[in-house]
């Protein structure tokens, strides 16, 4: 059936429901990377977002229960331009159908996917609604109107841990995470690294935080504007100065509010795994994977707050750490490297955090 | 980390001619490199011996030897220069190795001379089987098991460890080349003793094979921090088993999970840094087992390469510039991404479309050659469509390649299903051949489910399914057959252009003409948009993308109001139509800029500087066939279109193009088809009194044979509109005629066959002159060395003529002066004479741009081109100042290049029929010398002393006479059979006698297998070659031993030989050749 994607300044784009009949409305992202579909669908920070995916061929491989950051689907809706009926993988247990059909994913095909990239990379992101239920575009836009952004929101309290979960491993080193939408690999890394935690909530307090004496907190990743977080800056600024922290993402925003910094939207988000980032004093660069739409401000930080970490192009913050305290923080995903070794940046929270 | 200031002056080492496995994509990769040297303020000294190449532009370098690639040479350039550095990564594996030699004799140290991008290490880590795999295994990574061999009998060992089927590889080779699939027992020992004589350190791998496995391709760059970049991966859509080469080639992959394709980003990683490469990058071939995902490492090339070139291509990314960059010291954040213009190198491409590489084969040229793939390369081209789905990509692919086909199928010559049973088409199926997707098309049609051809095939089933969507879709489109045509559904129509559907195969669907399809989308506007290929799938606004056709939404095409010239490029390499024309297209779209204007190419070959980023104002990447053509005009709406400079496939668009009203620039078509058509070429020469080889045309064989017995056999005969001499063929009888017929006749049917009177022994020359209407200048007057009967595509040459007499060049001139007005010429034209018993032919003009345009650029210095492409867009030869010839001083001698090794069995003889896939050019103040230069550079090496073999027909046994005289004079010992031995002894020429074949043993070709012999003269004693010639002669291609064929050819190598001996070899630069032309 003939859908619809209706972006908040009135721009429509043409295309052809999946399968549900529905409608979904968000924040509308792209992300360029050739591969890691299902990994993005299931990461938290797409929660409150219309998911457009600029690589055109998708389902080539089908999905697997092995590769999901997490047990479920995020994004709103998906956007793109050819779904393959069928997969080859010797891993794929299911199609990428069946898996969209399972976790109810409204999605769009046919779309001139590129088309869409553009305007948004144009005139900056914004809300939209995805339609492929046969709702009359006129409607929509009215209905868009009246929408108020998932960012005025806290999604945190759907992707976060629901209540305080404990890992109990055999590792030595005692984590407190404050989990805002915390995706599996990176679990897999602390494991990896010798570490046991304790996931709480977003909205947990210092004392509930400190209760078990980690040694160390972890403020993860999660999706959202971090300004909509103020319990979460509390928390976290009364938490700086008594155990080492190292936030990731949504956590490295918090941290810098915390310690006074502001963050601002970006006109683009940064979605995919090509950024190259600058690491200060240090001849050798990164490239890393990002999802953000929220920034550190530089011109707002305060003197105890180092930038660490820069965007090679436009320059943005990317990590910074505190002068006077053993907090740090970085607004990328800390990959494994290629030996697999666990991401250095953990390892070096891992190690401040030794007993 | 900013650049090296400690080093001024760097010597590249070119790649030399055009050869399977090394093709144009190391002019792609030189000319970037220059570029980007000097943009750093380097002193370049170049050296390559093909004069075919943009490289060798004298602009390029500051100092350019267009000399042979041999350590000998080198080292003498070397000497004479003394350059602080050296970039050996830039010319395929000729540079490499000859850098690795030079390494190793020690010249470097002697000289000082650094080794930028790849230390000698680091090469050997990469190529020496051994190290290689000791690297590979020091970092956990697993490598098939294999055993390295320095014998047969250490190969047999191996092999019997490993088990058959097993892979021989030898060391240091290029494109697989000695390389083979052992199956039983019995192919081993020869399969050893190949690999083992091929590889120059006489080394093979004997490996485990992993047929059937997927084969996967990185490109990483790694700078000298540290920093290292993925730039694609590529997935063949052919298995392991089929030379990557030849194999068909999707980017990015698209059958591998995050998971997977990060285990390949990590290997990949762990490689380069392992190799030891600290500032350029790496091609890494790996094996995945589709099972378990087991991956092992095939091959590591620590250079540029064809995928590097191809991964280039299909990102956006310059990898062979920036890797330039990388190695005089800059690290990847200080160099910039020129196609965003805004951004640093510094980060991963990402992609928005798919893109698809298919191999170009002409196994049509070597019918005695298997077509079968396997691990050796054998295609001589390729060609490159995007599009926004496989399917899209696949169909444009297909229709690029020029074999007359325009999609998967669906065009009128897809294979009758009903003609192929099951046996034989499942092994068209199970064995890699050029075809394969066209029979997966018929199994398709044929009902056989998509996993039963996946099995049979071991292609996997995603790219077998794609293939079944479109047949789904043709059926669909096909559906409406005979309706009404309005009656078609737009939305059907839409689709199936999405899918890459040709307005011919749609036309062929519905029973319709091209033209009514291409109405009816204009009528429904479904037409093309134009996407941006910029490196980062959106992300970032591009300031010098390139460009494809989609049926998107969205037109990104940024044509502007500007007045515009539209160059149409050669279509992917083929024999006859190769870098030469490439160059030509380069050049126009230079001219076209310095004219003030945009220059537009549009091009499918990934392999060329003609689709650089940066060559033209705007390239479209696109197959050239009237209706991609005709769509980009409609975008661009340019002042014209120029179509004779990128060889046959723009020109055979003129017609077409002109009629559905696009401007031609320069000589009209009529004009073209003056001079193409029999006809109406024999009605010109007779008005401008001009000689001919009697001839006539026919339409049957009974028609031929009359034409044949009134003009005289030998006859020259074959089809209309050729190119590179397709299917034609001297014959000497009725019979050969009524065989010639039987086949040409169905290769062409709606053309008649042409029958020329054969001017045995006659002078063949070659001219190239430039004309603006009423101005003509002669570009170049060649000589051929061979005589007449040899394509000059496979002639060698000589500028100026050697042996003519002044009268009869003068006559050609004027001649050729006559054709030109008469035709009206604007731009470039070539006409090839015969001379014989002083009386001149004309055998063909062509109102074009020839093969021969670069080698007499390089020669006399002035681009032809150029000037060509501003008289096409409206300038006098007289407001160019180029009015008179140019009178050289020294000798160029240009030589031909055969892929003859690649396919075993095949006969060597030269004859209408062109063979050649590239050229070297020798140059000195001799003929002689010139000859010897361009021998050595084209891998001939004339022996100084030791055994010549000479084997003769009758007819040619007097003139080789004195020939043979010389040689034993010079010390050689003269080996012969008893026939050609007895008129040696005759003549008082010392000479041993040698068994034929058939006499027993030992015989010649053990004394060829022994190495005892140094140098062949045999002459073909017919058409139909004796068992024992055909023996000797590829006898001598496998054991790399001198082959000369013609008398002519024997004569002029004795003098190179008394030359060379005389007065050792000099090098000297383009640039000092060219300042010593007399100024007129």
């Amino acid at each position: 059936m003939k859908s619809w994607i209706i972006l908040k300044d009135g721009t429509a784009f043409e295309g052809v429901s999946h399968n549900l009949p529905g409608k979904a409305f968000g924040e509308v992202v792209f992300y360029t990377g050739v591969v890691g579909f299902q990994e993005t669908l299931t990461n938290p920070v797409y929660a409150g977002q219309i998911l457009t995916l600029t690589y055109p061929l998708i389902g080539n491989y089908g999905v697997n229960d092995e590769d999901p950051e997490s047990p479920r689907v995020w994004p709103r809706a998906l956007i793109v331009r050819d779904l393959s009926p069928i997969y080859s993988n010797f891993r794929a247990q299911a199609s990428f159908d069946q898996f969209l059909e399972k976790n109810r994913v409204v999605c769009i095909k046919d779309v001139d996917t590129r088309a869409l990239t553009i305007h948004l990379r144009e005139h900056g992101e914004m809300t939209g609604i995805v339609a492929t239920d046969g709702s009359d575009p006129e409607k929509l836009k009215k209905e868009l109107a009246q929408s108020a952004s998932p960012y005025s929101g806290n999604l945190t309290a759907e992707t976060g841990a629901q209540e305080i979960r404990e890992e109990k491993t055999s590792g030595r080193h005692k984590i407190a995470i404050i989990d805002f939408g915390i995706q599996k690999s990176l679990l897999g890394q602390l494991r990896d690294l010798g570490a046991s935690w304790v996931c709480y909530p977003p909205g947990s307090g210092p004392e509930k935080i400190l209760e078990k004496n980690p040694a160390g907190i972890l403020l993860s990743g999660g999706p959202g504007d971090p300004e909509r977080l103020p319990d979460a800056v509390k928390t976290i600024r009364s938490l700086l100065g008594k155990k080492p922290i190292f936030g990731i993402g949504l956590g490295h925003q918090l941290l810098a509010l915390a310690g006074g910094a502001r963050t601002f939207r970006m006109k683009l988000g940064h979605r995919g795994v090509n950024y190259p980032v600058v690491e200060t004093g240090k001849k050798q660069s990164l490239i890393t994977s990002q999802h953000h739409s929220f920034c550190v401000d530089a011109q707002s930080l305060p003197r105890n707050l180092a930038v660490t970490h820069a965007h090679l192009n436009d320059k943005t913050i990317e990590g910074i750490a505190f002068t006077d305290q053993p907090a740090f923080s970085i607004q990328f995903f800390p990959t494994r490297d290629e030996n697999y070794r666990p991401n250095p940046y953990l390892e070096k929270f891992i190690q401040m955090s030794g007993s | 980390m900013p650049k090296r200031n400690d080093i001024k002056k760097i010597l590249i080492i070119g790649s030399g001619p055009i050869i399977i496995g090394q093709a144009c994509e190391f002019d792609y990769s030189g000319s970037q490199a220059c570029k980007a040297l000097r943009e750093e303020g380097y002193e370049i000294v170049l050296v390559n011996s093909n004069p075919a190449t943009i490289m060798t532009d004298p602009r390029m370098a500051d100092r350019t030897y267009i000399e042979p690639i041999t350590p000998e040479m080198v080292k003498k350039i070397i000497i004479r220069e003394r350059p602080d550095a050296i970039l050996p990564t830039l010319g395929g594996q000729t540079g490499l190795n000859t850098a690795v030699f030079l390494a190793r004799e020690g010249v470097y140290d002697r000289y000082k001379v650094e080794v930028l991008g790849a230390s000698a290490e680091a090469i050997s880590r990469a190529e020496d089987r051994e190290l290689f795999r000791n690297a590979m295994q020091e970092i956990g990574l697993k490598v098939p098991k294999s055993g390295i061999a320095h014998s047969l009998e250490e190969g047999i060992k191996i092999a019997q460890e490993v088990g058959l089927p097993t892979i021989i590889r030898p060391a240091f080779t290029l494109g697989g080349w000695g390389g083979s699939i052992v199956y039983n027992a019995q192919e081993l020992e020869p399969a050893l003793t190949k690999g083992l004589n091929i590889s120059p350190i006489h080394q093979v791998l004997v490996e485990q094979s992993v047929l059937g496995w997927k084969e996967i391709e990185f490109e990483v760059l790694r700078d000298s921090a540290d920093n290292v970049i993925m730039i694609t991966s590529m997935e063949n859509v052919d298995p392991m088993g089929v030379h990557t080469g030849d194999s068909t080639v999707v980017a990015p992959s698209q059958t591998l999970t995050t998971k997977e394709y990060m285990e390949y980003v990590n290997h990949s990683k762990r490689i380069i840094r392992k190799i030891g490469i600290t500032g350029g990058g790496a091609n890494i071939q790996f094996a995945g087992n589709p099972e378990n995902g087991d991956i092992v490492i095939i091959e590591v090339n620590p250079r540029l390469s064809r995928s590097s070139a191809l991964a280039s291509k299909a990102t956006g990314f310059p990898i062979a510039r920036v890797a330039t960059k990388l190695a005089v010291g800059l690290t990847l954040d200080e160099v910039m991404n020129d196609v965003t213009g805004t951004t640093k190198a510094f980060f991963e491409p990402t992609v928005d479309y798919c893109v698809f590489k298919i191999a170009r084969f002409t196994f049509e040229k070597f019918p005695q050659a298997d077509p079968v793939l396997n691990t050796a390369m054998k295609s001589v081209g390729e060609a490159m469509a995007i599009g926004r789905n496989f399917k899209e990509a696949l169909q444009k692919g297909i229709r690029s390649l020029e074999i007359s086909r325009y999609g998967f199928g669906f065009d009128g010559k897809d294979i009758d299903p009903e003609s192929i049973d099951q046996v034989k088409l499942r092994e068209k199926l199970i064995v890699p051949n050029a075809e394969r997707f066209f029979y997966i098309k018929t199994a398709l049609e044929k009902g056989m489910p998509v996993e039963e051809i996946s099995n049979l095939s071991k292609i996997d089933r995603w790219f077998v399914y794609q293939m079944k969507e479109i047949m789904d879709l043709a059926k669909e489109v096909g559906a409406h057959r005979g309706k009404e045509l309005k009656s078609v559904p737009r939305e059907i129509l839409h689709r199936a252009k999405r899918d890459g559907f040709s307005d011919i195969q749609l036309a062929y669907l519905l029973g319709r003409k091209e033209e009514e399809i291409f109405q009816l989308r204009q009528e429904l506007e479904i037409r093309p948009v134009y996407k941006l290929l910029d490196t980062c799938a959106g992300e970032i606004r591009a300031e010098h993308p390139y460009f494809y056709s989609s049926y998107d939404k969205k037109d990104e095409n940024r044509a502007s109001g500007k007045p515009k010239v539209i160059v149409l490029g050669g279509g992917p390499n083929r024999i006859g139509q190769g870098i030469e024309f490439d160059y030509c297209c380069v050049h126009a779209s230079y001219a076209i800029q310095e004219l003030g204007y945009e220059s537009i190419i549009i091009n499918s070959n990934p392999e060329t500087v003609s689709t650089d980023y940066d060559t033209s104002t705007r390239l479209y990447f696109e197959p050239l066939t009237r209706e991609d053509v005709l769509a980009v005009v409609a975008a661009e709406k340019p002042l014209g279109v120029i179509v004779q400079l990128g060889g046959q496939t723009p020109l055979n668009l003129a017609v077409p193009l002109e009629k559905a009203g696009v401007k031609i620039l320069g000589t009209t078509p009529d004009s073209i088809d003056r001079a193409e058509d029999r006809e109406r070429f024999r009605v010109l020469l007779k008005k401008l009194n001009l000689l001919q080889a009697p001839n006539a045309s026919a339409f049957s064989f009974e028609e031929a044979k009359g034409i044949a017995k009134e003009i005289g056999y030998p006859v020259i005969v074959r089809p209309s509109y050729v190119l590179g001499g397709r299917a034609m063929e001297i014959v000497y009888d009725d019979k050969e005629l009524e065989k010639f017929m039987q086949l040409a006749i169905k290769v062409t049917p709606e053309h008649p066959v042409l029958v020329d009177k054969f001017l045995d022994d006659a002078i063949e020359v070659d001219v190239d002159a430039i004309a603006d209407g009423e101005t003509v200048v002669i570009g170049g007057i060649m000589e051929h060395i061979e005589e007449a009967g040899v394509h000059s595509g496979d002639a060698a040459m000589s500028l100026p003529p050697y042996s003519l007499g002044r009268k009869i060049v003068n006559q050609i001139r004027e001649q050729a002066v006559a054709l030109a007005l008469e035709l009206q010429v604007k731009g470039l034209m070539n006409i090839q004479f015969a001379v014989k018993d002083n009386l001149i032919y004309i055998l063909e003009v062509n109102p074009r741009a020839s093969r021969t345009v670069p080698f007499i650029s390089k020669a006399v210095g002035v681009s032809l081109a150029n000037l060509a492409t501003k008289v096409m867009c409206g300038k006098t030869l007289k407001e160019l100042n180029f009015t008179k010839e140019v009178k050289i001083n020294h000798v160029a001698v240009k030589e031909s290049v055969f892929p003859f090794i690649r396919f075993a069995g095949v006969d060597t003889i030269l004859g209408p029929e062109m063979k050649s896939t590239g050229e070297v050019m020798g140059i000195d103040s001799t003929f002689e010398m010139a000859y010897a230069k361009s021998q050595i550079a084209a891998g001939t090496n004339l022996p100084l002393s030791g055994n010549v073999f000479i084997s003769l027909r009758d007819k040619d046994k007097r003139p080789m006479i004195s020939v043979a005289k010389r040689l034993s004079d010079l010390g050689f010992q003269i080996l012969a059979t008893e026939g050609t031995a007895e008129i040696f002894r005759i003549n008082d020429i010392p000479v041993k006698g040698v068994l034929k074949v058939s006499e027993g043993r030992p015989n010649i070709t053990d004394y060829i297998k022994n190495r005892d012999v140094h140098l062949i003269i045999n002459t073909p004693s017919g058409k139909t070659p004796k068992q024992d010639e055909v023996a000797i002669r590829t006898n001598a291609i496998a054991y790399s031993i001198p082959l000369i064929t013609t008398t002519a050819g024997a004569a002029v190598a004795v003098g190179a030989i008394e030359a060379m001996r005389k007065k050792g070899l000099t090098v000297k630069t383009i640039q000092e050749y060219h300042s010593e032309i007399p100024k007129t």
